[in-house]
């Protein structure tokens, strides 16, 4: 049984503790001051990427529009160059969209690769990783957590407080419950204003690739998503610490356990998956495809995703991928949000050079030998008809879809963890 | 008194296992490097092959015209690298080791990446310099953050300071015995790397290991300047931590957005859009607007001439290529400088981030950094120009393509000779010797109190 009363009081006293330490107040504010200059670093670099495509883009219209009447497979060749925009949350969570092809040359007859990453153009500093509200929620907001939170049942124990409230008639599991819930608060003095300036930023953003009103539902998706993950975090801090003899201890096994699974399982789990689903090199892929080009690259799709589906499986053992996961596919800068913006400049492709061919069928006669021919010729005016490229991201039933898993696995570790305190707390030692 | 020491370092068993795992990453990471580069060396060798078999199923096929057989046949151009890349792989994941390129327009070939999953990307590598940024100054710090503030709070230091003339040697003593601990362990995965690596001991791996030994005095001497204040355990902690934070992530991933702020490089869309323009519109124009100013270029090839009423001919389709990439030069030349201009900045900012100095120096030793790239890019585009300017005469005499020995055509390097100087050690040494100072300094302070 478990009394809400003791439970909020126990919540209380810890949230009011924490804020009374002096150098708390500055953590916070320190924290929340770098998430500020994240946010609006990546919502400005956002808006002039979006600026540049909105700009390169007409370019690429005009100069379409302008070609001169001329033989319809000539502008099969003449092809046409895709951008690909940035989704309106992205500056949420960076995710992939750094590593990921910007640029891609649309002809007929052959399928470009996607060029100008960020990465290719980074001087290296990009392997430090990206500043971005993302990154500093999921990587370093736990350890903030675990500070808050290692000491929080083994110094009461040291001290011997512990035996002061259980003879009282407060039970372990309250305890635990209570002081997650009450450093579970203080988290949310940063995710909180963290997520309502992302609102406000979303609100008031000029990307209008897609309607606000399709963006509420990854939103909120994110902000339940990042609000489990710190509850989680804090019930893990409290719970290591209840388990640990020394309040010296549990700080050690929390950085330990944080230092295991965020820096080096993800990476591990890279060098297995990639040695499971090996994955073919450029010069190998290329001599593949000369013939099949369709079936190669699904192939090479596949084996990625299955790559990924490892690393993500790792989530069981420590919601960080997890939370990885769920925050890129909702802000748009996943795998499968790229996956959708080379499917559809693959069909524009397709499309441009079908209807070019049509064009031909339709207006060029047969006699014609060459597409110099005077008489080769068709107006300027069917460029102007075929539509301009626009992609599409991810719909919401999509994201659903690509984060279920992980969604799943942030859930189990809620039910696991909330299990274990109310059923596995009573041989906890009280001194 | 050595051996009380090192009995009491060993019965921590948090410490242990943190030694334990960092030797066992240190290995798997040397497993990661050699993984690396015989993938690299399997690249080049298929590479190699296919080329060799290209030419032969071309030459079968027999084209008729050389300029129809240079249309299609490639040619093999590898950046030679270092065998220190398997220990600092930098941005080479996404480089391809060697690349094929027939000698139309180039612009569109050469930027070409190596395939590799997008999300292992932002996962990163862990090779051995992964390791060494990062892992081993959390183990520095956790083995010494509390050498001294845990003899204070334990109650031990006053009896300690009885019984020595100088106490501060004991915690000298101590520290040093860690050092030697952590220098054991980079050695020995030294050692390992360079046997199951092969790798040269020359100059690069001397000045390689000379940033690694630098990079660790670094995080102990921050370590025994924060133990010299005399703080308590938890604020050196944190303090510590919240420097290794700052060091190796949050300032050069500021660094990383100041950079690309201040140098965008909206040239990559330009040239795409330029080089795509510049040859495809030349196929409607009149023929002397690609071959007047080609024949300006080139005044070597003024005698040629397009057969007049010809709607095609292989004279003016090379013209056409080459004006293409011609035309395309000027952003070409402006992104190039960009991502020169974002290099230095880069490194500038290195001299103040020795985790960021660490990095780009052993990228640099390892030839995997962007100047690797930038080079291996102009030596592409000469290459490029010399299979050009040697064909272009066979191709406008349309000699016989049995005429060349085609079987001797093999896969070329490009080498990369930049010496790198000891100056790169300078930072890094500048460092240690100001943390040095201010520790001595603050036991002077200490003392006098």
């Amino acid at each position: 049984m478990v009394r809400f009363a003791q439970i909020t009081l126990i919540a209380k006293h810890t949230y009011r503790s924490i804020l009374n330490t002096p150098i708390n107040s500055w953590l916070i504010g320190a924290f929340f001051a770098l998430i500020v200059i994240a946010l609006s670093s990546a919502f400005v670099g956002n808006n002039q990427h979006q600026h540049d495509v909105g700009h390169y883009s007409k370019d690429v219209r005009d100069r379409w529009e302008n070609n001169p009447d001329k033989h319809p497979h000539r502008m099969a060749h003449y092809g046409y160059v895709a951008f690909r925009s940035k989704a309106p949350l992205s500056f949420f969570d960076r995710g992939l969209d750094s590593y990921l092809g910007n640029v891609v040359f649309l002809e007929a007859h052959r399928q470009n690769s996607v060029n100008f990453s960020n990465a290719s153009q980074s001087s290296g500093l990009l392997r430090f990783g990206e500043l971005s509200a993302g990154l500093l929620l999921q990587l370093l907001f736990p350890l903030l957590i675990f500070f808050w939170g290692f000491a929080s049942v083994s110094e009461e124990r040291e001290k011997g407080i512990s035996k002061l409230y259980l003879t009282q008639g407060v039970s372990w599991k309250e305890v635990i419950l209570g002081k997650s819930l009450g450093i579970f608060s203080v988290s949310m003095l940063i995710t909180l204003p963290t997520l309502l300036l992302t609102l406000v930023f979303l609100v008031f953003s000029p990307n209008k690739t897609s309607t606000l009103s399709h963006s509420l539902l990854p939103f909120i998706m994110i902000m339940v998503s990042y609000l489990v993950y710190s509850l989680i975090m804090s019930m893990l801090s409290v719970w290591v610490s209840a388990r640990s003899s020394s309040s010296k201890s549990a700080l050690i096994k929390l950085i330990g356990f944080w230092l295991f699974f965020v820096l080096i399982v993800p990476k591990l789990s890279q060098v297995t998956a990639q040695t499971i689903y090996p994955s073919p090199s450029k010069i190998a892929f290329d001599t593949m495809v000369e013939d099949e080009l369709r079936k190669y690259q699904a192939e090479l799709i596949s084996i990625y995703q299955q790559q990924n589906r490892v690393v993500n499986s790792m989530a069981i053992l420590y919601p960080y991928l997890a939370i990885k996961n769920i925050s890129m596919t909702f802000s748009g800068s996943d795998f499968d949000a790229y996956q959708i913006f080379k499917e559809e400049t693959e069909e524009y492709r397709y499309n441009l050079a079908q209807t070019m061919n049509d064009l031909q069928i339709k207006y060029i006669s047969n006699n014609t030998t060459s597409s110099a021919d005077k008489g080769a010729v068709i107006s300027q005016q069917h460029w102007k008809d075929f539509p301009t490229f626009e992609h599409r991201f991810l719909t919401k039933k999509e994201m659903v879809r690509a984060s279920a898993y992980s969604v799943f696995t942030l859930f189990m570790w809620l039910l696991v963890l909330t299990f274990s305190t109310i059923f596995l707390t009573k041989n906890i030692k009280a001194f | 008194m050595i051996d009380l020491l090192i009995k009491q370092l060993f019965r921590s068993r948090g410490l242990m296992i943190g030694l334990f795992i960092l030797f066992i990453t240190g290995v798997l990471s040397i497993y990661v490097g050699k993984v690396f580069v015989d993938d690299r060396k399997q690249i080049i060798e298929l590479t190699e092959k296919s080329q060799e078999e290209h030419l032969q199923r071309h030459v079968e096929y027999g084209h008729g015209h050389i300029g129809l057989f240079l249309y299609y046949v490639k040619f093999g151009y590898a950046n030679d690298r270092s065998p220190l890349a398997s220990l600092s792989i930098g941005q080479n994941d996404i480089r391809q080791a060697a690349q094929l390129v027939n000698i139309r327009n180039l612009e569109e070939q050469k930027n070409s990446y190596e395939l590799m999953n997008p999300y292992f990307q932002l996962l990163g590598n862990l090779d051995f310099s992964f390791l060494l940024i990062y892992l081993f100054p959390l183990i520095i710090i956790a083995l010494s953050f509390n050498l001294w503030s845990e003899e204070k709070e334990s109650g031990r230091w006053p009896l300690l300071s009885v019984q020595s003339d100088s106490p501060n040697r004991i915690i000298g003593a101590k520290l040093l015995l860690r050092f030697a601990i952590i220098l054991s362990i980079f050695f020995a995965l030294l050692a390992i790397a360079i046997l199951s690596l092969d790798l040269p001991l020359d100059s690069s791996l001397f000045i390689f290991t000379c940033v690694s030994v630098l990079y660790i005095c670094f995080w102990f001497s921050l370590s025994w300047w924060m133990i010299s204040l005399g703080k308590s355990s938890s604020y050196n902690a944190i303090t510590l931590l919240i420097a290794w934070i700052l060091l190796t992530t949050i300032l050069p991933a500021t660094a990383n957005s100041v950079v690309s702020y201040i140098y965008p490089v909206p040239e990559a869309y330009e040239t795409t859009i330029d080089s795509r323009d510049g040859y495809h519109v030349k196929w409607d124009q009149p023929k002397e607007l690609a071959i007047d100013p080609f024949k300006k270029l080139y005044p070597e090839y003024e005698q040629y001439n397009h057969p007049e009423d010809a709607s095609f001919s292989w004279f003016w389709y090379y013209a056409m290529q080459h004006m293409g990439d011609f035309e395309s030069r000027e952003a070409r030349q402006a992104m190039k400088e960009k991502l020169h201009k974002r290099n230095e900045l880069t490194k500038g900012i290195g001299y103040f981030l020795p985790s960021v100095h660490a990095q780009l120096s052993m990228n640099a030793v390892a030839k995997t950094d962007m100047t690797n790239y930038l080079n291996y890019l102009e030596a592409l585009e000469s290459f490029h120009e010399d299979l050009r300017l040697s064909f272009y005469p066979e191709i406008f005499e349309a000699t016989p393509i049995e005429d060349q020995n085609w079987q001797d055509f093999k896969l070329d390097y490009s080498t990369d000779r930049r010496d790198i100087s000891l100056l790169a050690l300078l930072p890094l040494f500048l460092v240690n010797v100001i943390l040095l100072g201010l520790t001595y300094l603050s036991y002077q302070r200490s003392d006098s109190l």
